[in-house]
């Protein structure tokens, strides 16, 4: 079985470490803590580029997620102040032609505070860009997920949905890799499914309500693959320490007929072009499955659960494990472990887990470690 | 754009918080002299509470007792389930009230425009038979003396906000604060209560039409049948169940002006629980002859005094709210006099039919000399709201830092118009903007009251709750429109208050509290899920 070694240590922060976003172009890692700063390192160099922070928090920072396709590396932060912060690094030289502007600039090394955005009624535990950058979806205590509409300035967010239909906190929100699908994870025991109307783009439906859970849905993530069928498979880690996939099941080709004119085809860079829809007064909803429970590892809630573009996933969570599963190729849709490394952060509970490549991804603890680990067979 | 109908399936609705924060008043007036003593409470033998101070000595602990108006000053106990709740109680509690004050007390009703609409629609009716049915429901089966549409009411209301908003537009007041919100939905005037205090002042303080239609209703049948006000209950037909909330808040004289209000379903539970044959009250109702005349109809039961009692069911221009963003404006070119042909009232559509900005426009200079704008629901309630507190917080912005950075970059790259958005509703370079309103009609409800939570409900499935809700509309604008004269109106008014001795602001102002979130400890953890 592969081993999981650790190949780096980063001390970030000296209060537990909540989460860790990963930019892969440009491999910037940022992170966020109870010390209520967001830092940004570039996890390749293993350097420590700038600290985001000088009080824009009020409270612990949770979460953070790097905006796709952005020209400037951008980035949004969600704090338990209930507001979001959003940053951007703009690369010119810091200070040289702004003196007559207000130096008050926040950041380091050409990160500035762009936007600061109010509305939750209490604390933000996620946040997520979808995959064109031009939406941000955010969730919180208040039981309500938002999405809201930037452009490319990032200084202008509109709120043009709020999704209420969580009867507890929402935990976690993700963006489906290359469609306007939303997932949110609650600590009612259920995961959504939301997708943009059709005909109107403010309108999010529900058409997914996944409810085989024993406990708080802690975190969903999206496997990272189009199908030409349409289609769609959903990780989800549990208080219950269990980890389940899901499939959507697309519906039959019959029905189908009056709904899609040409085949859908997948562009070059993978994603996934939207076929012609006909108008169709069919009901919304979508036919998810729970397609596989994978094998136990976890015995304690898992926090964070994340599908590697390669088709690994990757869960961490209260017990200090973390887990590796593969699909088995000769038998599509049941999993068996991989590689799996126990006390990842010692005694400390491991809060978020991402992947940076194919072999190589980063944990954030409560000891305010982010450890990054290479598996080797 | 969600367009969901009923109670059940919130989704663009303000809805309140869990925690419930009756503020725990201490009602130890036993322990005198011994204020400021820690007290513990523990469980006794039976399993009741009691309260234990430092000597040993206990005390039984009473019942903690929570009224609809405590649930005003709470930052919202009322959940989804709970509406339902309250939603099944307030019809119960209105049979109840019928059964024990029978004999005692004079019944009255009032009755909106949408909840008429909305029985129309669900009942396949025309408006006309629908008023006739619920006439013949609440007189002759459950016994009420008076019946009347909330039309006069609403008048009243906006004229009273019309001229409030000029007056202060005029007055230039540097403490007068633009843009100026309406308070007549009670779902809006909570919220902010509850969670943005800071826009109290934007808020016009108008009564809302269930309000002032209930005062006049109570004291001028009161009057009529020589018996005090206390001797008449006020049933209200409204669209949501907020609209309970409002008639539960407290005046200055402590009377209240509307006892139950119930909605177009609660209607319908009631027939079922009364045992009352829907179809065979439609079919009386439409075959009465003396109901055939409905002019008639409505003059017999109105009180006597009552301004107008046709027009009191008859409609007005705007949106399905009450028009009140419509009405400021065509006050406002109605004064233009003989100038009022070179005007028009243009609407501005925003990025979605939910809001929108209405501009008087002089057709010949094409100057925009009045705007008002109406926002539904709560996404755009949201963006309304943190657009006012940005213009309202002085000094540097934190949103505008970064236009620093991101002015010197687009500069290198050679664009132009550094200010200019991106939106693709933009119209000819339009944009609505909320900051240059003199007023703006705000209605928690996707729609607006069209859409109140207590409407009949159609079909679930997303298309076709929309195609419901437009149907819904229809009727309502099947309501002739109808006017009172002004002038007529105001001298109306001036006569009632004084021969009722009651004071302008008990009729037509509401009041304002800032509701407090618990800022202690125990109760934050007490009352949150983590």
């Amino acid at each position: 079985m592969p081993q999981i070694k650790l190949e780096h240590k980063f001390a970030a922060h000296k209060f537990a470490c909540w989460a860790v976003a990963v930019e892969k172009e440009s491999h910037l890692m940022a992170t966020v803590s109870a010390d209520k700063t967001c830092k940004v390192f570039d996890y390749r160099e293993k350097e420590l580029l700038a600290t985001l922070g000088d009080g824009t928090h009020s409270k612990s920072t949770r979460c953070v997620a790097f905006k796709p396709h952005s020209e400037f590396p951008t980035l949004a932060v969600g704090s338990f102040d209930a507001t979001v912060s959003i940053w951007c690094m703009d690369g010119a030289e810091a200070g040289a032609d702004d003196v007559s502007e207000s130096s008050e600039i926040i950041g380091e090394n050409g990160w500035e505070l762009l936007a600061v955005i109010e509305g939750h009624e209490n604390e933000v535990k996620a946040v997520d860009w979808s995959c064109d950058g031009k939406y941000l979806a955010t969730c919180s205590r208040d039981k309500s997920a938002w999405i809201w509409e930037t452009d490319e300035s990032n200084e202008e967010f509109e709120c043009i949905n709020v999704i209420q239909e969580h009867e507890q906190d929402v935990k976690n929100v993700k963006w489906h890799p290359f469609e306007n699908v939303l997932a949110t994870s609650s600590y009612d025991e259920t995961c959504r499914v939301f997708r943009q109307d059709d005909y109107d783009d403010d309108d999010w439906l529900c058409v997914a309500k996944l409810d085989q859970f024993d406990g708080t849905v802690w975190c969903s993530d999206f496997e990272k693959k189009s199908y030409k069928d349409g289609t769609m498979r959903l990780v989800t880690c549990c208080d219950d320490a269990k980890v389940r996939v899901f499939r959507k099941i697309p519906p039959p080709a019959s029905q189908n007929e009056q709904k899609q004119e040409g085949e859908a085809e997948i562009s070059s860079e993978g994603h996934l072009q939207k076929p012609v829809i006909v108008p169709s007064s069919l009901k919304e909803e979508e036919n998810w499955v729970l397609e596989s429970v994978l094998p136990p590892v976890h015995n304690r809630a898992v926090y964070s659960v994340d599908w590697n573009e390669n088709g690994l996933i990757a869960s961490c969570g209260s017990d200090g494990i973390l887990a590796i599963y593969k699909e088995k190729s000769d038998r599509p849709g049941q999993w068996e472990v991989y590689a799996t490394k126990y006390l990842a952060h010692g005694v400390c509970e491991v809060n978020c887990v991402k992947w940076c490549s194919s072999t190589e991804l980063l944990t954030a603890g409560d000891d305010g470690n982010v450890l990054m680990w290479k598996i080797e067979d | 754009m969600s367009a969901l109908l009923s109670a059940d399936d919130l989704n663009d609705f303000i809805t309140p918080s869990v925690a419930c924060i009756k503020p725990v008043k201490g009602s130890n007036e036993g322990n005198e002299g011994e204020k400021g003593q820690k007290l513990e409470i523990e469980i006794d033998t039976e399993g009741k509470p009691v309260e234990v101070n430092k000597e040993g000595e206990t005390r039984r602990l009473q019942r903690a007792q929570i009224s609809l108006s405590d649930c005003l000053a709470c930052s919202g106990c009322i959940t989804s389930s709970e509406e339902v709740l309250m939603q099944q109680h307030s019809h119960k509690e209105f049979m109840k009230a019928m059964e024990k004050y029978k004999g005692q007390k004079i019944f009255v009703a009032s009755i909106s425009h949408q909840a008429r609409a909305s029985l129309s629609n669900a009942l396949h009716l025309s408006v006309a038979d629908v008023d006739r049915v619920l006439i013949k429901l609440f007189v002759e089966r459950l016994g009420f003396a008076k019946v009347v549409g909330t039309g006069l009411g609403r008048r009243i209301s906006l004229k009273q906000m019309c001229q409030q908003v000029i007056d202060a537009s005029q007055k230039g007041d540097k403490d007068h604060k633009k843009p100026i919100l309406t308070s007549i939905c009670p779902g809006w005037l909570m919220y902010v209560e509850k969670t943005h205090p800071f826009l109290l002042p934007y808020l016009d303080n108008t009564k809302s039409p269930q309000q002032i239609t209930g005062l006049l209703l109570k004291r001028t049948t009161a009057a009529e049948l020589h018996i005090k006000p206390k001797e008449v209950y006020g049933l209200s037909v409204m669209p949501c169940f907020d609209k309970k909330l409002e008639a539960a808040r407290q005046e200055t004289d402590e009377q209240v002006d509307v006892d139950t209000v119930i909605t177009p379903k609660e209607v319908l539970h009631l027939l079922e629980d009364m045992k009352i044959d829907l179809d065979q009250l439609i079919a009386e109702a439409c075959a009465d002859s003396s109901y055939a005349d409905l002019g008639a109809l409505y003059e017999r039961f109105a009180p006597h005094n009552w301004l107008y009692p046709v027009e009191s069911w008859t409609n007005d221009e705007g949106s399905a709210s009450g028009g009140y963003a419509y009405h400021y404006l065509a006050t406002l070119m109605h004064r233009q006099a003989a100038n009022a042909d070179c005007f028009e009232i243009r609407k501005l559509e925003g990025r979605n039919p939910d809001i929108y900005e209405l501009q008087l426009v002089n057709k010949v200079s094409e100057q925009v000399v009045a705007r008002s704008a109406v926002v539904n629901g709560f996404r755009n309630i949201q963006n309304m709201v943190r657009k006012i507190k940005q213009s309202s917080q002085k000094g540097p912005q934190t949103s505008g830092r970064g236009r620093a950075v991101l002015r010197r970059r687009r500069m290198q790259k050679g664009h132009t118009d550094p200010e200019h958005g991106s939106r693709d509703h933009e119209h000819a370079g339009q944009r609505v903007n909320l900051l240059e309103c003199e007023l703006i009609e705000v209605m928690a409800c996707p729609h607006g009251c069209i859409n109140g939570g207590g409407l009949i409900s159609g079909p679930e499935d997303h298309h076709s709750a929309k195609i419901w809700v437009e149907q819904v509309l229809e009727k309502y604008r099947s309501i002739p429109n109808g006017d009172i004269g002004t002038d007529e109106l105001e001298k109306w008014v001036q006569d009632w208050l004084e021969n009722f001795t009651v004071c302008s602001s008990r009729l037509l102002k509401a009041r304002f509290q800032r509701v407090e979130a618990p800022k202690d400890n125990a109760t934050i953890a007490m009352t949150s899920t983590w």
